[in-house]
């Protein structure tokens, strides 16, 4: 690199952090070496399981135990003296890295809620940073706290101050939690996956905020992500980390235009991918015959009575709003919308998890007869839950971890009475074949296997009975980007196969855009639009479906979507 | 593990991830690694097994009548409170198992008796001898002793003996038959009551939920000790130690299945929203499948580690229970039994050796407890 040495703040020099000692540590960084320049952004990205956690973490020595610095040097240039101080030479629990921490390199983390105080309110966890840092009397201080609110764009910041932080939506946690790391004006910023539990909206404004603090604080940032469009959205500097190594460093354009290893250009790919439609390019036929047919439904949960019976503790929840949708056979439906917006909550209601307050729900079954599912009776429902099959988000907690493989893709065989003894391993191991899965992995339990691959095995257990429709929700969610279009190919393939529709729930345009024909977005409870897959994500006409998809991050760092984004204020509140 | 990989879809799965050996590890398998690697636990499950393989082969180890003054050949009377007499392995011929004769002396002015070496006169014990005749749990007869004196009728105290002369280590062994499976029957009457209670309450919640929690609630808020004491004052003194043992051991764990109800109760409840519970009910699973095949072999582990830890509570229970006379009655024995005849001040000056059988309990709840925390804590192999 051809910059001046002065400019440099943080100089990474081949940092290894062990986690264990001997033969068995495991190597979470492994001799890694990068530089941020004053004023930039140098983002990490990986997937998870890469180290760049944990790089992120020795930085500001606060690894978990029994992780430790086993080697190299972190030269930080911050300091007033101008002089290098070796950060990975300090004592973790010394005078002068307590110094460092909070004051000249700040941090904010993934999860805003723990890592507040509950207790406390957000003030006067602000007003602490500062009174420990610096000198200022209390008044002062709090003035200071305010001023910093404001600066987040918190909304009438003089109130907002004394509240506590169950009171704060998750983007104003994460405002607040960047005012605390500004408290002290520090010189580096390190932002560990600020975005990823936030709503693709309210990640627009952070990202933008923290753009924007930037530029008025000349703070230098580092920002860990697995999001390739995040990292084209802000990004000066990219550093590539797998499996505790650093793949490749250096400029953002360099990286995204002419990558040098494969595992970048995959990485990039895998989010690109994503911006086309696979069903159009796969040029798959959606039959006339409507296979569900969604009419009015609503879910609302009645309020909570107070302890006497008096009906003033909460008022009744709308989760689902008169919601009518329909379903094609041999067609991809998909369903978007944020946190909240109940698209989890019609899933349930469709495949009757949750019990509907009122609407119809018709199926046509396999023999031509149409079932009211919103009011069948338990029985009908079994014969129903033959057709219609659900993948889940997680695909740690729906595996029971006490049943193996076998076992439990062969359950809904066994207890439907469709086969049992040999006729049984043999369907089991036909269907693990379709998702890719060798039939030895039967005698294994869930723990033996990786995210992607239990995923497999809940598609797996979906398939067993030759369902004809199959609701995903959140099934790609928990997967790294790679895997997540795997699954999603995956899933295409078995389509044209075996004749099956989806209803694929998320909160991801991109994957939304790749796998559907056409798309529900949901909004507070209600359908604000529905339409063809590309006319939604691209010239979409509701003002809140503009919003959303303009807030989604571009894969090209030329091409920066978040600073030209459409902001939705229609409706009170969701000011993040 | 991939060669006979016959995959049909477009993608092939990355096997090498699979962490060798135990991925074919069931839950048990997992849970007893973990266990392992607790040594503490390890130990005091050893104990605990040992514990338990004395109560059940108590007339085998036993090398007299728990019930028998012993006199020695030729004696007229029992010697009372006789002193321990350790076992000593070699002697000046080699090795050989043999205890020491003890000589009474009585101080001619405090009349106090004291116990000394006599010269070199000792018992010589050897294994597998011939002693007192029993009825072995009700299945054979026979007089086989694990040891005994090799010379017939000879008299040895490894505890010493008791106020009557009877030898404290046979009936520690024999109190221990008593108390031990007081404790695992104890727990398994509150075992059957909390997970029936426990169970109802968590799965069906609602009404029946909110009245068997107020039950706990009412049964926890009682005072336990008085409450013990009352009920066991009812039971008729007559009874044969049977009907006794019986009559305490469901007073016991009529108080005990409540913590065991709370603790089914709420895993149940947070279990009943998990996803692969919800995925089995899709699966077209009925009720009564989801609870056995799919809820509660989560539960297992948790149980049993729940059960170890309130076998000691029962022990404790009966010990103070028998301690206060409100108990078992002699000539049952247990070890609260025998803490009885520990309660006066002279008996302790005189015989220390009758707190042995306190000592044992204290072994018997600390390698229990012990075990249970290792268990709890292999209970769950995914936390750390």
């Amino acid at each position: 690199m051809n910059t001046n040495s002065s400019d440099i703040i943080l100089d990474v020099r081949n940092l290894r952090t062990y986690f264990g000692t001997g033969e068995k540590a495991v190597r979470a960084v492994d001799d890694i070496s990068f530089q941020i320049q004053r004023g930039k952004t140098l983002c990490i990205v990986g997937e998870s399981g890469s180290g760049k956690t944990v790089a992120a973490r020795s930085v500001m020595q606060i690894v978990d135990h029994p992780g430790r610095i086993e080697g190299g040097q972190i030269m930080y240039y911050g300091g007033d003296s101008g002089q290098g101080v070796d950060i990975a030479k300090l004592d973790s629990r010394g005078k002068e890295i307590r110094g460092i921490r909070g004051k000249e390199i700040a941090m904010i983390f993934q999860e805003p809620m723990t890592s507040l105080s509950p207790i406390h309110t957000i003030g006067n966890q602000i007003c602490e940073s500062i009174l420990l840092h610096q000198k200022v009397d209390k008044d002062e201080a709090r003035a200071r706290a305010i001023e910093l609110l404001r600066r987040v764009e918190i909304p009438n910041p003089a109130v907002a101050i004394d509240k506590y932080t169950f009171e704060y939506s998750g983007g104003m946690r994460q405002r607040a939690m960047i005012a605390m790391a500004l408290a002290c004006n520090p010189k580096l910023l390190i932002a560990d996956e600020p975005t990823t539990a936030l709503d693709v909206t309210t990640q627009a404004e952070i990202l933008a905020l923290i753009k924007e603090l930037q530029n008025s604080y000349g703070m230098a940032v580092l920002f860990i992500t697995h999001d390739m469009g995040v990292v084209a959205e802000i990004a000066d500097e990219i550093g590539v980390m797998l499996n505790g190594k650093m793949l490749e460093f250096g400029p953002s354009e360099q990286i995204f235009y002419s990558a040098q290893h494969e595992y970048t250009g995959k990485l990039i790919d895998s989010v690109r991918k994503l911006e086309t439609s696979a069903r159009r390019a796969r040029n798959m036929k959606v039959s006339e015959r409507k296979l569900l047919e969604v009419r009015g439904v609503s879910k609302i949960y009645p309020g909570r009575k107070t302890f006497l019976g008096g009906n003033k503790a909460s008022a009744p929840f709308k989760a689902l709003d008169k919601v009518s949708i329909d379903l094609y056979e041999g067609e991809n439906l998909g369903i978007v919308g944020e946190s909240g917006s109940g698209k989890t909550t019609l899933g349930n209601c469709l495949i009757r998890v949750l019990n509907l307050t009122e609407g119809e729900v018709l199926y046509r079954m396999g023999n031509g007869s149409i079932v009211d599912l919103a009011k069948s009776k338990k029985s009908e429902l079994r014969h129903v839950h033959r057709e219609v099959r659900m993948v889940f988000q997680d695909p740690f907690a729906s595996l029971n971890p006490r049943m193996t493989i076998g076992q439990i893709v062969g359950e809904p065989l066994l207890v439907n009475k469709v086969c049992e003894g040999s006729a049984l391993r043999e369907r089991v191991a036909e269907v693990l074949a379709m998702v890719g899965m060798p039939a030895q992995a039967m005698e294994r339990y869930p723990h033996a296997f990786s995210g992607g691959q239990r995923q497999r095995i809940g598609i797996a257990r979906a398939l067993a009975l030759n369902p004809r429709l199959i609701i995903a929700d959140e099934a790609t969610s928990a997967l790294d980007v790679t895997l997540r279009s795997q699954i999603l190919d995956l899933l295409l393939d078995l389509q044209e196969r075996l004749n099956l529709s989806f209803i694929l729930i998320s909160h991801d345009i991109g994957v939304i855009r790749y796998f559907c024909d056409r798309v529900a977005v949901m909004y507070k409870g209600q359908v604000v639009e529905t339409g063809l897959a590309d006319k939604i994500c691209g010239e979409p006409e509701h003002p809140y479906t503009k919003a959303l998809i303009s807030a989604v991050p571009g894969t090209h760092p030329r091409d920066k979507r978040i600073v030209n984004r459409h902001r939705y204020t229609g409706d009170q509140g969701k000011a993040a | 593990m991939s060669d006979s990989n016959t995959s049909v879809a477009s993608v092939q799965v990355n096997m090498a991830n699979l962490r060798g050996g135990i991925e074919h590890a069931s839950q048990w398998t997992l849970m007893w690694l973990r266990f392992k690697k607790h040594k503490l636990a390890l130990i005091s499950m050893y104990i605990v097994l040992g514990l338990y393989i004395m109560a059940l082969f108590s007339e085998f180890l036993a090398p007299f009548d728990p019930e028998e003054a012993l006199k020695s050949n030729g004696e007229i009377k029992a010697k009372a409170y006789h002193p321990p007499q350790p076992i000593h392995l070699f002697d000046d011929k080699g090795f050989n198992l043999h205890v020491q004769i003890l000589k009474e002396t009585v101080d001619p002015v405090s009349l106090k008796k004291t116990y000394v070496p006599d010269g070199d006169r000792k018992i010589e014990l050897s294994f597998f001898v011939r002693g007192f005749e029993y009825n072995f749990l009700g299945l054979f007869k026979s007089d086989i002793h694990l040891f005994g004196a090799k010379e017939k009728g000879a008299v040895f105290y490894l505890f010493g003996s008791d106020r009557q002369g009877r030898d404290m280590f046979s009936r520690v062994i024999y109190g221990g038959r008593f108390t031990l499976s007081l404790g695992l029957i104890g727990v398994f009457l509150s075992v059957v009551l909390g997970l029936i209670l426990g169970g109802i309450s968590g799965y069906y919640g609602g009404k029946i939920d909110w009245f068997i929690q107020r039950l706990v609630e009412f049964i926890i808020s009682l005072p336990t000790i008085p409450i013990w004491l009352a009920m066991a004052a009812v039971l008729p003194k007559d009874w044969p130690p049977h009907y006794q043992y019986m009559a305490v051991t469901v007073i016991i764990s009529l108080i005990g299945w409540t913590q065991l109800a709370r603790v089914v109760r709420g895993r149940l409840l947070a279990m009943r929203g998990e996803v692969f519970v919800i995925a089995a009910q899709l699966d077209g699973c009925s009720e009564a499948r989801v609870i056995f095949r799919h809820m509660l072999p989560s539960l297992a582990s948790h149980i049993i580690a729940a059960v170890t830890l309130a076998i000691p509570m029962m022990i404790l229970a009966e010990t103070s229970l028998s301690f206060l006379g409100l108990g078992l009655q002699p000539p049952a024995i247990s070890w609260g039994v025998l803490l009885k005849e520990a309660q006066n001040i002279r008996s302790i000056a005189a015989a220390p050796w009758l707190f042995i059988p306190g000592a044992m309990v204290v072994i018997a709840v600390l390698a229990l407890n012990f075990m249970g925390d290792g268990l709890r804590d292999a209970a769950d192999p995914y936390t750390h």
